[in-house]
């Protein structure tokens, strides 16, 4: 049962590295795109 | 077109029709039709999401957009990865849990039967009627460009791919996905070159952009909040979230593309990196259309890039379309010498110069969108039969004026191939849920063997295959807003279709009779304020889900208060 439950808990953590991860990469563009409008604006 | 150019868009769809029918060995059930065998990887997976949404149109509205408006279209995919996460961490586990063929089929073991039907119905009408239309998106471009007669070229984007698609289900089209996205993005990668290589000498790429921006066709963010207006920050991060929520949690072409993965895991990946890929990607694409318009202000524009709308224009309103044209030209001419004047004097120490060039610039740019408009009009009262609006036709006017040869073969087998990869995929998903949602639950409960199942699951995708023909058919006789009406058609019924699967996810006190009645009311509510025009289309599917939600809570409320009278 405790077996069970850490890998539950890792599988958790590791999807939510992505999730993370994801929503970083989604800020960075709107960064970039918001400074390369400005830039060329 | 050069002889090597048809050669190498023939060879090019012959081959991908090949290679479909040798992936279509070894049927033997629906599940290895429908699911392929439930054993894709995460990168064919990645790539069939992504092939599913890119339609032929998307390759060539995506330029014409950034020609004609800029690059804020972009903002239209903001919402998007914040979608895969929400999908990845709630849809996925629970459609693979229950094991289920169909999204829909996941309606009817936590409902009933009834929602099922009304969400399969509301899918399988959306989705049918819009699979024709992108039959005739790119078929009529493609008619009016090549001069082929337009049923033909419907037959040929919308038939051929039925022979593999019919053949072999979805393995079939994951592995023809596979080579026809790979083929597209790196023809796309090339043309970008190309378009910077055609670019006059004296000009570089930073000039170009800096060219584009000051034209204001690189206005990637928009800020400002408008419910009307269809691109900006705020609609796109939150109407487009509500818009990819619905198109890849509920729509079956897009569920069917990740439930076939090998396990969990494999779907999820596809799904996030769909996530980290798709917004760039269609910057790039983007980008492709504001490189055009700066080629294009140093090579004089034409006044309208369907060719085939001038050459009627100059026949049949003659006198009009003269005036016009000795006005545009004239203006054609001075943009010209502007913007080489504006890249000569771009770095240089004399910035009043620069901006009374780029004043200038700007109104002569006006006067010619103005110029454009005019001519769109003269088609629409002449009743002249030929698109006004060319948007779509500005990749591939230049494709076909400028592009080395062999190339253009291969950007028109693109257009081919983007069209097959998503209408194959709505195909498999239109064949699947109408014989499993229907066909197999009203008529014939559970008595297939499975080589009848098979059998039948592809007399269900060639009659969807021929009812997308027939669309795109009768498309031809539509006038154009009558079209813009059926391609709205899926923000339509979106919103209600993702208000019932929220209820099923997250609100479990919520029973069948209640979200039911609730989806029948919100869809006729959606009419309403789609028919009056109150919002963006991008907005429906918020409202829509919202009000599917909130009717649902209250029937529950009277459902459950009466049955407690009753006790």
């Amino acid at each position: 049962m405790d077996h069970n439950m850490q890998e539950k808990n890792g599988e958790r953590r590791y999807w939510s590295r992505w999730y993370v991860l994801l929503l970083v990469w989604l800020v960075l563009l709107i960064v970039f795109f918001y400074w390369f409008t400005q830039f060329y604006k | 077109m050069s002889i090597l150019d048809w050669l190498i868009l023939i060879g090019t769809l012959l081959a991908m029709i090949l290679y479909g029918l040798y992936q279509s060995k070894g049927q033997q059930s629906s599940d290895s039709y429908i699911m392929a065998g439930r054993q894709m990887p995460w990168y064919t997976v990645l790539l069939g999401i992504m092939a599913t949404q890119a339609s032929a149109i998307t390759f060539l509205s995506g330029p014409g957009q950034a020609y004609s408006d800029g690059m804020r279209f972009v903002q239209y995919y903001f919402g998007l990865p914040l979608a895969m996460i929400v999908i990845a961490a709630v849809f996925v586990p629970l459609f693979r849990k229950m094991n289920v063929y169909t999204a829909y089929e996941y309606l009817d073991q936590r409902f009933d039967q009834k929602t099922r039907l009304l969400t399969g119905i509301l899918f399988l009408f959306s989705r049918g009627v819009s699979t024709g239309i992108s039959v005739y998106a790119p078929a009529i471009i493609l008619s009016s460009i090549l001069d082929i007669n337009i049923y033909l070229t419907n037959v040929l984007v919308g038939g051929l791919l039925i022979i593999y698609t019919y053949m072999g289900g979805a393995k079939a089209i994951a592995q023809t996905q596979k080579i026809q996205f790979s083929i597209i993005l790196l023809s796309m990668a090339f043309a970008g070159y190309l378009i910077v290589n055609a670019l006059p000498k004296d000009v570089n790429f930073q000039e170009a952009l800096f060219l584009a921006g000051k034209s204001g066709k690189l206005n990637v963010i928009t800020t400002n909040f408008d419910p009307r207006d269809k691109y900006n920050i705020w609609s796109g991060l939150i109407g487009g979230f509500f818009l990819a929520l619905s198109y890849f949690g509920t729509d079956q072409s897009q569920v069917g593309r990740y439930i076939s993965a090998k396990d969990t895991k494999e779907s999820r990946l596809g799904l996030l990196l769909n996530g980290f890929v798709k917004i760039p990607m269609q910057f790039l694409i983007l980008l492709l259309g504001a490189l055009l318009f700066s080629f294009y202000s140093f090579q004089k524009a034409p006044i309208t890039f369907n060719t085939k709308a001038e050459t009627l224009a100059a026949q049949q309103a003659s006198v009009a379309y003269q005036n016009l044209k000795v006005e545009y030209n004239l203006l054609t001419e001075r943009n010209k010498e502007l913007s080489a004047n504006i890249v000569a004097l771009k770095g240089t120490p004399n910035p009043v110069s620069l901006q009374k060039n780029l004043d200038e610039l700007r109104q002569t740019q006006k006067q010619i969108e103005d110029n454009r408009a005019d001519f769109q009009k003269i088609i629409k009262s002449n009743n002249i039969q030929a698109e006004a609006n060319d948007t779509n036709y500005i990749f591939l006017h230049f494709v076909k004026n400028y592009m080395p040869m062999g190339m253009v073969g291969l950007l028109f087998a693109v257009v081919f191939l983007a069209s097959w990869g998503s209408i194959s995929a709505a195909l498999n998903a239109l064949a699947s849920s109408s014989f499993l949602d229907f066909h197999k639950l009203v008529v014939k409960r559970g008595s297939f063997t499975p080589r009848e199942e098979l059998k039948w699951v592809r007399w269900h995708t060639l009659g969807w295959g021929v009812f997308s023909i027939l669309v795109a058919m009768l498309a031809t006789k539509m006038s154009a807003s009558l079209i813009e009406v059926v391609n709205a058609l899926g923000s339509v019924f979106y919103g209600v279709i993702l208000g019932v699967f929220l209820v099923a996810f997250f609100i479990k006190r919520i029973k069948g009779t209640s979200v039911f009645i609730a989806a029948l009311i919100g869809q006729v509510i959606i009419v309403v304020i789609y028919i009056y025009d109150l919002v963006g289309f991008l907005w429906l599917n918020l409202i829509g889900a919202l009000l599917v939600i909130g009717i649902a809570f209250i029937i529950e409320e009277i459902l459950r208060n009466k049955r407690i009278e009753k006790v």
